[in-house]
């Protein structure tokens, strides 16, 4: 039998990682739902900006939260780079040119950083990387907790930006329906460039706030953009709630599954109910069907 | 036509003399390029005629060789029958995969998924079956045994793989030419006019899964003979689905010729560059693999149809 205290340790681990893969899969489900592409690459995004952010770290002593004063223009910056000079010229191809391009993009990133970095693992040691608080026969570590609540603010901030600004506005009337956007006057080539901008830049800090107490190398991004899919197709693809929720649940999930399963079987229950949610609710466990 | 069979033939017979000329490492080389070549066809059936975009090809590839490695190990049986085992257990397999998925109407990038999906799950089920040995996979002994599809030279495994691609070249003409061949197309180009016109599609795209899947478990079952080790980290993963769709799209999808044409390119160039001696290999290796993740890029942005209709003039 597992003990209580166990199974909430594993909740909140869960709660905190859960956080995070729902700021990543919030990115993906953003550009899908803006542009309609599937970005194989989004994983290697958050590789990438771990990277960054690992170098930062290393060579300059700046603390992963600091610098995102780099992390994120820069990451903004490469992602209106992207669309311009690839996404930008597959936009009407069919589904399968998306996923293969995109797929081409995981394979330039994985490589190059294979090439410069190695495969090997990487890891920081900041001051709080180790540190927790005990709260009764819990403990809460710092530096997830941090991740969790900076992934949560710009969750925050982003629902904010769709629903508020005028841009936001125009991104959600794009991904609504292009024709009728540009007719009232939504300069829809900025729109798409401003969407999957912001997509690639919630996936960069994501990738910076984990990297107090993850480990990098070239090949970590397979384990994010799988984790994105699923979530994106739980809450229904394009839905920015929806992945939030999608990203909680995954979280628990996998906690779970690790704790009273197995670690290894964890993806594959993960994916089994991926297949479900495709075969009875295509729309997203949390969406509402398109009539 | 007698021109191109000819052509096709002459082809067919230039490669067969091959090892008379070239040495271990080369025939290394081309029997990866050849088992390549013959994924891609396999895939091809279902992504490039039919237009279903499987990513779960890895488990019908995984099925071939754990099944005829078990068979083996556990009966007795000969791989070489073993092999027909596996394609129709993965045939099997694929039917009621395909079955499932298209009568929920899952298609597109959804139908993409759901497939990735399933071959992630076979690989948390290979990796937890103790049976299978989990994931430390299955090591088979090198031996002479020419009957048990074990061979020590070089030699044999590049005669199977080239008559395999040469088999899987002539089924997709076949496939091309025939009603079944036409309604994948059909299927591809608009579902719901092939509907219209009285295609029946779920039959069609069921049998384009089911034929693809086959086909691919057979190359699972080679890779198993011909690296003696099977593992859930080696055939389920997403590397085997990755260099099926490398060759296709590069050279070509929905064509007989082009996976084998982009296959060649990729697999056989990386692989002869890793057997070079190189100073660096690893940074030529990961080097090559860089340039060809642009080259993908670049074809598919300017040229959507693959190298294949590189000569071909616009319509």
């Amino acid at each position: 039998m597992i003990g209580l205290d166990v199974v909430i340790q594993a909740l909140l681990s869960g709660l905190f990682m859960g956080s995070v893969y729902a700021l990543i899969a919030i990115g993906f489900t953003l550009v899908f739902g803006v542009t309609d592409i599937v970005n194989f690459a989004h994983g290697h995004l958050v590789m990438a900006a771990m990277f960054v952010t690992y170098f930062l770290f290393k060579s300059a002593h700046l603390d992963p939260y600091l610098s995102l004063v780099i992390v994120l223009p820069l990451f903004f910056g490469i992602g209106a780079l992207l669309y311009v000079v690839v996404i930008q010229r597959i936009v009407d191809a069919p589904h399968s040119a998306h996923m293969m391009v995109t797929l081409g993009l995981l394979l330039v990133f994985e490589n190059l950083a294979n090439l410069f970095f190695g495969g090997d693992l990487r890891g920081i040691t900041t001051t709080y990387t180790t540190s927790s608080y005990i709260i009764g026969p819990v403990s809460v570590p710092l530096a997830r907790l941090a991740a969790a609540v900076v992934s949560l603010l710009a969750v925050g901030a982003l629902s904010v930006f769709l629903g508020r600004t005028s841009l936001g506005k125009a991104i959600r009337a794009s991904a609504n329906n292009r024709e009728g956007a540009a007719l009232v006057g939504v300069n829809v080539p900025r729109v798409y460039l401003v969407s999957f901008s912001l997509g690639t830049m919630a996936a960069a800090l994501a990738g910076a706030v984990i990297v107090p107490f993850s480990l990098v190398s070239p090949f970590v991004g397979h384990e994010f953009i799988l984790k994105a899919f699923v979530i994106a197709v739980l809450g229904g693809l394009g839905s920015v709630g929806g992945a939030l929720a999608g990203g909680l649940l995954i979280g628990f999930v996998e906690a779970l599954s690790s704790l009273y399963i197995s670690a290894s079987l964890g993806n594959a229950i993960v994916f089994a109910i991926l297949i479900a949610v495709l075969l009875y609710r295509p729309w997203g466990i949390f969406g509402q069907a398109k009539v | 036509m007698h021109g191109r069979l000819a052509l096709g033939l002459v082809a067919v017979g230039a490669a067969a003399a091959v090892p008379l000329v070239a040495g271990q490492h080369i025939l290394t080389a081309l029997i990866v390029a050849l088992h390549a070549s013959y994924i891609a066809l396999a895939w091809n059936v279902a992504a490039g005629y039919a237009g279903q975009f499987s990513l779960g090809h890895s488990l019908f590839y995984g099925i071939g060789a754990y099944a005829s490695t078990m068979l083996y190990l556990k009966l007795g049986l000969t791989p070489w029958a073993g092999m027909f085992a596996g394609a129709a257990i993965a045939g099997a397999v694929g039917v009621l995969l395909a079955l499932g998925v298209y009568r929920y109407n899952v298609r597109g990038i959804f139908f993409a998924l759901v497939t990735l999906g399933a071959a992630e799950v076979a690989k948390g089920l290979a990796d937890n079956w103790d049976w299978v040995k989990g994931p430390v996979g299955i090591l088979l002994t090198m031996k002479a045994a020419p009957a048990e599809f074990f061979f020590l030279r070089r030699e044999p495994y590049y005669y199977v793989a080239l008559a395999m691609v040469v088999a899987m070249i002539v089924i997709s003409l076949v496939l091309e030419r025939s009603r079944l061949g036409q309604h994948f197309l059909a299927v591809r180009e608009d579902e719901a006019a092939a509907e219209a016109s009285g295609v029946d599609t779920y039959r069609a795209k069921t049998i384009a899964i089911g034929l693809s899947a086959a086909l691919t478990a057979f190359a699972g079952s080679f890779y198993a003979q011909f690296y003696l080790y099977v593992s859930p980290e080696t055939v389920f993963t997403f590397e085997p689905q990755l260099t099926m769709m490398l060759g296709t799209m590069v050279g070509g999808a929905g064509t007989a010729l082009g996976p084998v044409l982009g296959s060649v390119l990729f697999s056989g160039l990386g692989e002869a560059l890793r057997n070079l001696p190189f100073e660096n290999t690893r940074q030529v290796v990961i080097g090559s693999k860089l340039v060809y993740a642009i080259l993908l890029i670049v074809i598919l942005i300017y040229l959507p149809g693959g190298l294949i209709t590189l000569g071909r003039r616009k319509p």
